[in-house]
């Protein structure tokens, strides 16, 4: 059961992910980037984690995925639809991506016997929380300045000029 | 054929790779953008799996997408933004026509 | 999570840069130098919290970071950069004067995030701190809104920005595959090809912030179109910072493991220095003449990686001070010129500004040519002490390929930025107005080249002091 449900999981996810970066139309394009964080999600939950699953869907779908398509409807133009969207350099780019990808799986070979997955905690949410807030605590009030320097810019840059 | 790490970070290594072909052939900034997203979450997948599978005390692989994912939210946030102000004057959304500075 | 006391620098300068936004926030009218001046004291008072943390008693281990004297070197160093970028940010008018409140935070944001870069050890926490000083570059570099040019190059370094940090977190990944950690300390004596791959993968990120090649594309556009105070911000501190971080992973922590990447470092250093300073050659506009020289300086304080010893660190540390003070002062002198140019000329960075200078200001010209002398590594000035000390670092470990390349190079350097001093001198001016130099201007220029003639002539104190800082922890 479970190597099926990981093999659909991954044929979702990289029929989405090639669809986000090959097709013409830019907001098919964003929708199967959210179909493809979706499975992400899915994927994060046949992990086990549980807090990162619904993390992923909240933050990354029904946010990113989002943000982005707004700004995809609001800055598109009809004949973007069917312009030609790949650059001159893509044949060099694929054979180079395809060459370090195989030179990533000879790299991870070591790890293809099979490890006994040992039995993880029941939930994850508490764990991390605590995580956050003693050993992690400098980076998480980091994290709250880099999303005030974030707002900030957003703020600033798409404030009408006087 | 049971699951093992090794699925899961190859899976990780192809989206990855995808994704650094979006962003290297791509001429809409958005498609590069969405791209980039690919990246990182390739990047939280191994993370995630490392975590399961080699290194499952401690919820450190965990911990640490928490972090990225806000990170990667915040960035794009910054990047939209900048996009919406150049279309607003430009009318462009497409890298090849950024041409004032040449040379 | 301890000794957190040892972050109070940080802790200051993060409640501080929120006074600002609260204080720009309360503004009913805006006042564009007290704000600056708010912003000035905010870091001067950063600077003086480091001061304790120089002695010996108040340095040590805490469990994301570090404090010891590497960390505060480029602290004080980063703190210097900013300070003097919202010093010569005070006459200059592309940047919006209703602005200045986020302008002042955002700086001393970025300030925080290259401070708690060079003094992280954990990985986690350099990931979020080079996010902070890129999200805070990106906007000060899009910062001058009525300039598309600014937010054009501001996108460019967005992009590129963004994909090196996916390339930075993705090797993070197969760091933490490999060692069970994020703790950079854990790198043990193996030879795991997966750890090879994930410092590749960082290098790639790290890189880009040095502005290495293959990765220096976003460079010229991002320098060009930003307000000159930033890009002479953007070329000095966050370089130095990633410097700082690189010396930490690759040189004094990477040893421990039985990877080496000397050749690769050579490659990229020997690359770095001549694409920039080729490219350098053909240029007609000052800020980016200035930029490709910058990724060319870049290439030179990558010669003191390839060797991992002390001498080798020491050089970068130095010459990393003495670029401050020449980039700070080359810049400063171009803003002063560019504010002296006509509104009608479309270019107030072209060089034909720069003809004829020594008619019309004589003191401005000399320090120019004090300020490319240095840039060029000539005697008696500054950048001669740095390239002697990092070209004798090369030698004496026996890279002697590299050195003959960075003398090579900086033969080449010479050229074009001697030609800067030939139309100085030799060519007559397009007018003959007198050229008005603004307090602020005036004062970064003295101090400018007050450091480089400084550590030209008596470089002995700043060479002690290079020594004592390159110990560090663990």
């Amino acid at each position: 059961m479970t190597p099926v449900l990981f093999y659909l999981l991954a044929g979702i996810l990289l029929c989405s992910a090639i669809c986000t970066v090959t097709l013409r139309n830019i907001v098919h394009a964003a929708l199967f980037l959210g179909l493809a964080l979706t499975s992400v999600a899915g994927l994060f939950a046949m992990l086990e984690a549980d807090f990162l699953f619904s993390a992923q869907l909240l933050i990354y779908v029904g946010g990113i995925a989002v943000l982005i398509l707004f700004v995809v409807l609001l800055s598109g133009r009809r004949e973007d639809l069917h312009a030609r969207q790949l650059n001159e350099q893509w044949l060099g780019v694929f054979l180079v991506c395809l060459v370090s990808c195989l030179a990533l799986w000879k790299v991870y070979a070591a790890f293809s016997h099979g490890l006994p997955g040992t039995s993880p905690p029941s939930s994850t949410t508490q764990p991390l929380g605590k995580l956050l807030l003693t050993e992690y605590l400098v980076p998480f009030e980091l994290i709250s300045l880099i999303l005030l320097a974030a707002l900030l810019g957003a703020v600033y840059f798409t404030k009408s000029e006087p | 054929m049971s699951l093992t790490l090794y699925h899961y970070l190859s899976l990780g290594a192809v989206l990855f790779f995808i994704g650094v072909f979006g962003v290297l052939t791509r001429r809409n900034i958005l498609s590069i953008l969405m791209s980039v997203e690919l990246m990182f979450n390739a990047a939280n997948l191994n993370l995630v799996a490392f975590n399961r599978y080699l290194h499952p005390g401690p919820l450190l692989g965990q911990g640490l997408v928490l972090f990225t994912i806000a990170v990667a939210a915040a960035e794009i946030v910054v990047g939209l933004a900048l996009l919406l102000a150049i279309y607003r004057k430009r009318d462009t959304v497409y890298v090849e026509n950024f041409n004032l500075l040449k040379g | 999570m301890k000794n957190l006391l040892l972050l109070t620098p940080e802790l200051l300068l993060a409640v501080l840069a929120l006074g600002l936004l609260v204080w720009d926030m309360l503004q009913k009218t805006s006042s564009a130098r007290l704000t600056l001046w708010l912003g000035v004291a905010a870091l001067t008072l950063t600077l003086l919290a480091i001061v304790p943390q120089l002695s010996q008693k108040l340095q040590g281990v805490g469990s994301l970071w570090v404090s010891d004297p590497l960390g505060n070197f480029f602290k004080i160093l980063i703190l210097l950069a900013t300070l003097w970028t919202l010093l010569l940010s005070m006459e200059d008018r592309s940047i919006p004067g209703g602005q200045m409140g986020l302008y002042a935070a955002t700086l001393s944001l970025a300030a925080l995030g290259m401070m708690l870069l060079v003094s992280a050890t954990d990985l986690l926490l350099v990931f979020l701190s080079l996010e902070l000083v890129s999200i805070c570059s990106f906007i000060l570099s899009g910062f001058n809104r009525s300039d598309p040019a600014s937010s054009e190059g501001a996108m460019k370094y967005f992009l590129i920005g963004a994909f090196s940090s996916a390339m930075t977190l993705f090797g993070i990944s197969l760091f933490y595959g490999a060692t069970g950690t994020t703790l950079l300390t854990a790198m043990a004596p193996t030879s795991n090809p997966l750890l090879l791959f994930s410092l590749l993968f960082m290098l790639v990120g790290f890189g880009f912030k040095v502005s290495m090649v293959p990765f220096h594309f976003w460079v010229p556009d991002a320098y060009q179109g930003a307000p000159t105070p930033i890009t002479a911000f953007l070329s000095i501190a966050p370089k130095a910072a990633t410097l700082g971080l690189l010396l930490r992973i690759f040189t004094i922590l990477l040893p421990h493991t039985a990877l080496s990447l000397t050749m690769l470092f050579q490659v990229l250093a020997i690359a770095t220095m001549t694409v920039g300073n080729l490219s350098a050659i053909f240029q007609t506009n000052m800020k980016r003449l200035l930029a490709y020289s910058s990724i060319a300086q870049a290439g030179y304080m990558l010669i003191g990686f390839v060797t991992s010893d002390p001498l080798g660190q020491e050089g970068v540390l130095l010459y990393a001070f003495t670029y401050m003070a020449m980039n700070l002062g080359a810049f400063a002198v171009a803003m002063v010129l560019a504010h002296a140019s006509l509104p009608a000329e479309q270019d107030p960075y072209h060089l034909r500004t720069y003809d004829g200078l020594a008619q019309r200001s004589l003191g401005l010209s000399l320090l120019l040519t004090l300020f490319l002398l240095s840039l060029a590594g000539i005697p008696p000035t500054g950048g001669f002490i740095a390239k002697f000390y990092v070209f004798g670092a090369a030698i004496r470990s026996g890279f002697y390929a590299l050195a003959v390349a960075g003398i090579l190079n900086s033969v080449i350097a010479a050229y074009y930025y001697l030609r800067i001093t030939y139309r100085m001198f030799f060519v007559s001016p397009a007018r003959e107005t007198p050229i008005p130099v603004g307090n602020y201007l005036a004062t970064t220029v003295a101090f400018a080249a007050a450091l480089t003639l400084a550590i030209g002539l008596y470089p002995s104190p700043f060479v002690e002091s290079v020594k004592l800082s390159m110990s560090y922890l663990p």
